[in-house]
């Protein structure tokens, strides 16, 4: 055991955390003072996952530059210099390696839109999840206040609502949102949830959840299919209402390493298609990773909801339903219910939550144990009211994780805490990991990275692949 | 089903009467009482599911939570009405008996249907009864209205404040030159798909799928 640990790196530390009313103080113990964790860097699994320009604080001059040179592309001549303009940004935007970098992209977008058109009315629209009061929460931590000179409003899917005819019919889109002559759509191209959009049209989704009204999104997730959904957001961002108002998307690209590029255009679809293509290449690999991972426990230790903690670049969501390839779209079963049932991950054999926001549905799949104050703030899990009842507690994590070890009959644990770049674990999951690995480029270079591409009718050659 | 564990406490000292908390209730379990201008929350716990949206909304404190003696359940068991009444009215909604509709109170289309045969006709009272809207108030109001409006012809306004837009398409309600447009989101093949899987379980009811006006098409279109 000694030997292995000396191969690896010392503990990364996590990204900074935001405190939230959704959430617990911060915990007495993180992946750091577990003895004997170390951690993996994902580039030494697989070299071909792009190189981040920027994986902390330390990069933050690499957005702003890569974010003037992305719009140095878009045109902008359609705004006046008295027009009102919406840059429009999502909750999860901040969950990235701590926001940083996403609050960099947003102040930079705002600045150029005032170098290049003399408007100095940018508001930024910042836009919750479900709580009343994550906004505020974000415009506090990040002072978008002081930056965007007081122009800067929360939104939540609650807020008064605004009718768009679509070929759907009339879907809700939430008024402070649309308020504006322009909007600008900012976001980001971490996969998420890729049970539910399945990375089609990946690029209109926020249409139909972060910028919609909660009936819209409810639309999505519940009354259609696991891939049709998609079209909610889709024929939101094709309606008349809202072409008329998009002056230009700007999207933060990354890879497992951390935040890679950042991408810009006026045609949304361009933009869409260049996102698609970065994250089936650059995300294909740790998936099919995780995939092949026979037995581990889990430690979720982050600051946002259990599904959206990373390890390594990939949520805990990509480890908990890997029971599948989300990204082959042409073999689905009949109902999402069979489809999500049989997509569990069954070889994590026991969890340990540290610390993580409240508000989500979370089915508890394996042994839990729920430490410290996460015990208390979880009781009152509205999302999850009978949690509780079925979960273990632990004053500590170090005893929750030798509990759930014992539990789950190993000593491989795996921490999704919202590290980019590497990922903490124990000695012995990184070498199982390493071993794992071999095979996997191949695989999805040569056979699923172009399968994936035609299903979605782009062409592998186009973006130079063979 | 919802288990409710809590119930929510009123400190009236720190309530300011902004209404906040009685607009977002579900259930209309809060109301302002006395005169507009110094009004304070009551809330009526036996009506009270503890989405604890109140406690979030609120920005003076005003409002928190309590564990119960004993828990209190709200909900319904789907066998307690009609069968052949449930099922078609599932088919005519063309929704999924054993779908979730709720994901927080992981309630079944089947149990939201239930309350609405029972007589819930609107979103306050299909709540009380299936325990739905208890947690998000986000996901479940598709299938909520989809049913309410399928059997009652509307969803009309209740006595809470909780307001909404009356929308609830469904993936069935795709026309076919919009499915044939959108190839890639594989509309026809799920409509395909559902049909069939929602044909074999509403026949479990006891319901002549044949002598419906479903505007389902016939096997094979």
């Amino acid at each position: 055991m000694l030997d292995q640990q000396t191969e690896f790196d010392p503990v990364l530390a996590p990204p900074p955390v935001m405190r939230s009313a959704y959430g617990p103080k911060a915990p007495e113990q993180r992946a750091g003072d577990i003895a004997g964790m170390v951690s993996l860097r994902v580039r030494e699994l697989f070299p071909t996952i792009a190189e981040a320009i920027y994986r902390d604080e330390t990069h933050i001059s690499k957005i702003r530059e890569a974010t003037r040179a992305a719009l140095a592309n878009v045109d902008m001549s359609m705004i006046g210099p008295t027009d009102s303009i919406n840059i429009l940004c999502s909750e999860h935007g901040f969950g990235i390696i701590g926001g940083h970098a996403y609050a960099e992209m947003l102040r930079t977008i705002r600045d150029v839109i005032e170098e290049r058109t003399g408007n100095p009315n940018a508001r930024l629209i910042v836009i919750a999840y479900v709580g009343f009061k994550e906004s505020d929460e974000i415009i506090e931590y990040y002072d978008f206040e002081t930056y965007f000179k007081g122009k800067v409003r929360g939104a939540t899917p609650f807020d008064r609502g605004v009718p768009i005819e679509t070929e759907l019919g009339t879907l809700y889109g939430v008024a402070k949102v649309y308020n504006a002559r322009w909007i600008i759509h900012c976001h980001y191209d971490d996969p998420r949830e890729i049970y539910l959009h399945r990375m089609i049209d990946r690029s209109t989704k926020p249409f139909g959840m972060s910028y919609a009204r909660f009936e819209t999104r409810s639309i999505f997730h519940m009354t259609f299919g696991p891939r049709s959904g998609n079209l909610v957001g889709r024929a939101i961002a094709e309606s008349k209402f809202v072409r008329d108002k998009l002056a230009f998307t700007c999207y933060m690209l990354s890879s497992p390493d951390g935040v890679t590029a950042i991408d810009a255009d006026n045609e949304l679809h361009a933009v869409g298609e260049r996102v698609t293509v970065n994250v089936l290449r650059q995300y294909g690999k740790m998936l099919e990773l995780f995939s092949r991972l026979k037995d581990c426990v889990v430690v979720l230790d982050g600051p946002k909801w259990p599904y959206y903690i990373h390890a390594g670049g990939m949520i805990f969501g990509h480890l908990l339903y890997n029971g599948r390839d989300w990204w082959d779209v042409q073999s689905d079963p009949k109902t999402k219910a069979e489809l999500m049932g049989k997509a569990i991950n069954p070889k994590f054999k026991a969890m340990v939550i540290n610390q993580a926001l409240i508000g989500l549905y979370f089915p508890m799949v394996c042994p839990t144990i729920v430490v410290g104050e996460m015990a208390e703030v979880m009781k009152r899990d509205f999302a999850n009211p009978t949690f509780m009842d079925q979960a273990m507690t632990a004053p500590t994590l170090s005893e929750a994780l030798e509990r759930a070890k014992q539990i789950g009959g190993t000593d491989k644990v795996i921490f999704f805490d919202g590290t980019y770049g590497s990922i903490n674990l124990s000695p012995s999951l990184a070498v199982e990991l390493k071993t794992l690995a071999a095979g996997v480029d191949q695989l999805i270079e040569a056979e699923r990275l172009p399968k994936w591409l035609k299903q979605r009718g782009i062409d592998p050659l186009k973006h130079g692949i063979v | 089903m919802k288990t409710v564990n809590f119930e929510i406490g009123v400190i009236d000292e720190n309530c300011t009467g902004c209404y906040l908390c009685e607009r977002i209730c579900p259930t209309a379990a809060i109301e302002m009482v006395g005169p507009k201008s110094s009004a304070l929350a009551v809330v009526d716990n036996s009506k009270c599911v503890a989405c604890f949206r109140c406690i979030d909304i609120c920005e003076d404190d005003a409002l928190l939570s309590h564990e119960r003696k004993a828990p209190v359940k709200f909900g319904i068991d789907p066998a307690s009405v009609d069968q052949v009444a449930l099922g078609e009215l599932l088919l005519k909604a063309d929704l999924d008996p054993d779908a979730v509709g709720c994901v927080c109170s992981t309630t079944s289309n089947k149990e939201i249907a239930a309350a609405v045969i029972a007589g819930a006709r609107t979103l306050e009272e299909v709540s009380l009864r299936s325990g739905v809207q208890s947690g998000c108030l986000m996901y479940c109001f598709a299938p909520i209205h989809r049913l309410v409006t399928t059997h009652w012809g509307e969803m009309p306004e209740s006595s809470t404040k909780n307001k909404w837009y009356g929308t609830s398409q469904t993936l069935m309600d795709v026309a076919p030159e919009v499915a044939q447009g959108a190839r890639d989101f594989f509309v026809e093949e799920e409509q395909a798909a559902f049909i069939e899987v929602l044909r074999n379980k509403i026949a479990a009811y006891g319901v002549k799928i044949e002598a419906l006006q479903s505007g389902l098409p016939p096997d094979g279109e």
